[in-house]
């Protein structure tokens, strides 16, 4: 009697494989959710702007990114003008989520597009996004310039000279 | 005896720790690698003209035109820091990416400053629209010039002077798609 519980306590232990495959799951699962999240968005640095609205994401919106170099970058990737052209021609029209037009009654887009240049790049860039924005088949007017919000305390120090 | 082999099995029973400990470690390293503080990002609401095209609607003679012109002088990348009055120049510009000249209509201006008094007083005499839009549009339409070079930061800056000054119709010239 003695001897079957002291075996039976013996293989109480604890087998710490499946936890550790679980959590090698999760560290698998956050990674692949951080990469899709931050695809849209390039890490920047935004000019800081006193009038800049606080930014709520509009329903089907588009990102493009222009980095230091010029580079257009659409969901990570590096493209040219006539590329970037290409590619917003294809997103305009793709369908809305839920199932509203992606045009309105004067044939302009209903998404909105936000374009998110870093401080240092040219603002030649920023004008042919814009440009390429009213071309023909793709017609997005709604435009808005990405820029960092400044802090109501830091505002006398960033203020421009 | 039986109570030696009795406290042998109960001191065998515990937990194994170190890979649990291992894995959260590998798991807070993890994190602290990836963690992106949130910026407070905002935006400018821009819209571009809806009509393409000639514009039917003959101008109106009360328009008044305000001509922003930005000349892009140096660039900090190019600056020796290492010199004292640099060093305090671009410090105390808030280490701004470029230095710049401004032109009002055709005036060169000082400051930043200064263009957004003169704006305001501009401002002064054209009131703005209660509700800016193609119902009530404003009086006083800003072209601004972002001469070659200029960067996305000194444009900011400008038209967040324009919309301090309650300007609503900032135009910004166009620009030579091959340069």
């Amino acid at each position: 009697m003695s001897k079957a519980r002291d075996e039976m306590m013996a293989g109480v232990d604890l087998n710490m494989t499946p936890m550790i495959d679980i959590v090698f799951q999760l560290i698998i699962f956050f990674m692949i959710v951080i990469d899709m999240s931050q695809k849209d968005l390039e890490a920047l640095e935004l000019p800081q702007s006193q009038k800049a609205i606080e930014d709520e994401a509009e329903e089907g919106r588009l990102y493009v990114n222009i980095n230091r170099g010029g580079d257009y970058i659409l969901r990570m990737q590096p493209l040219s003008l006539n590329d970037l052209e290409v590619q917003l021609k294809l997103r305009v029209d793709a369908p809305m989520k839920d199932g509203s037009r992606t045009r309105d009654a004067q044939d302009l887009a209903v998404r909105p597009i936000l374009i998110r240049a870093d401080r240092a790049s040219e603002f030649k860039h920023v004008q042919k996004v814009m440009y390429v924005c009213g071309k023909e088949g793709i017609k997005i007017w709604k435009v808005n310039l990405a820029a960092a919000q400044v802090a109501a305390e830091d505002d006398a120090a960033t203020a421009p000279k | 005896m039986g109570n030696a082999a009795k406290e042998q099995a109960t001191a065998e029973v515990k937990l194994e720790m170190t890979s649990m400990i291992d894995v959260t470690f590998l798991l807070l390293i993890f994190f602290m690698c990836t963690i992106k503080f949130k910026i407070l990002e905002g935006k400018l609401q821009t819209y571009l003209p809806k009509d393409v095209g000639v514009n039917a609607t003959p101008a109106q003679e009360m328009l008044q035109k305000v001509d922003i012109r930005i000349i892009r002088t140096a660039t900090r990348d190019k600056l020796d820091l290492d010199d004292k009055d640099t060093f305090k120049k671009w410090r105390d510009r808030g280490w701004s990416e470029s230095e710049i000249e401004i032109y009002f209509q055709t005036e060169r201006i000082a400051s930043l400053k200064e263009l957004g008094r003169q704006l305001k007083e501009l401002r002064k005499t054209v009131p703005a629209p209660v509700n800016p839009g193609p119902e009530d549009e404003d009086d006083l339409k800003m072209n601004l010039e972002a001469m070659a070079g200029c960067i996305y930061e000194d444009i900011v800056h400008v038209v967040d002077i324009a919309l301090d000054a309650k300007f609503t119709s900032i135009t910004f010239r166009g620009i030579d798609l091959d340069a």
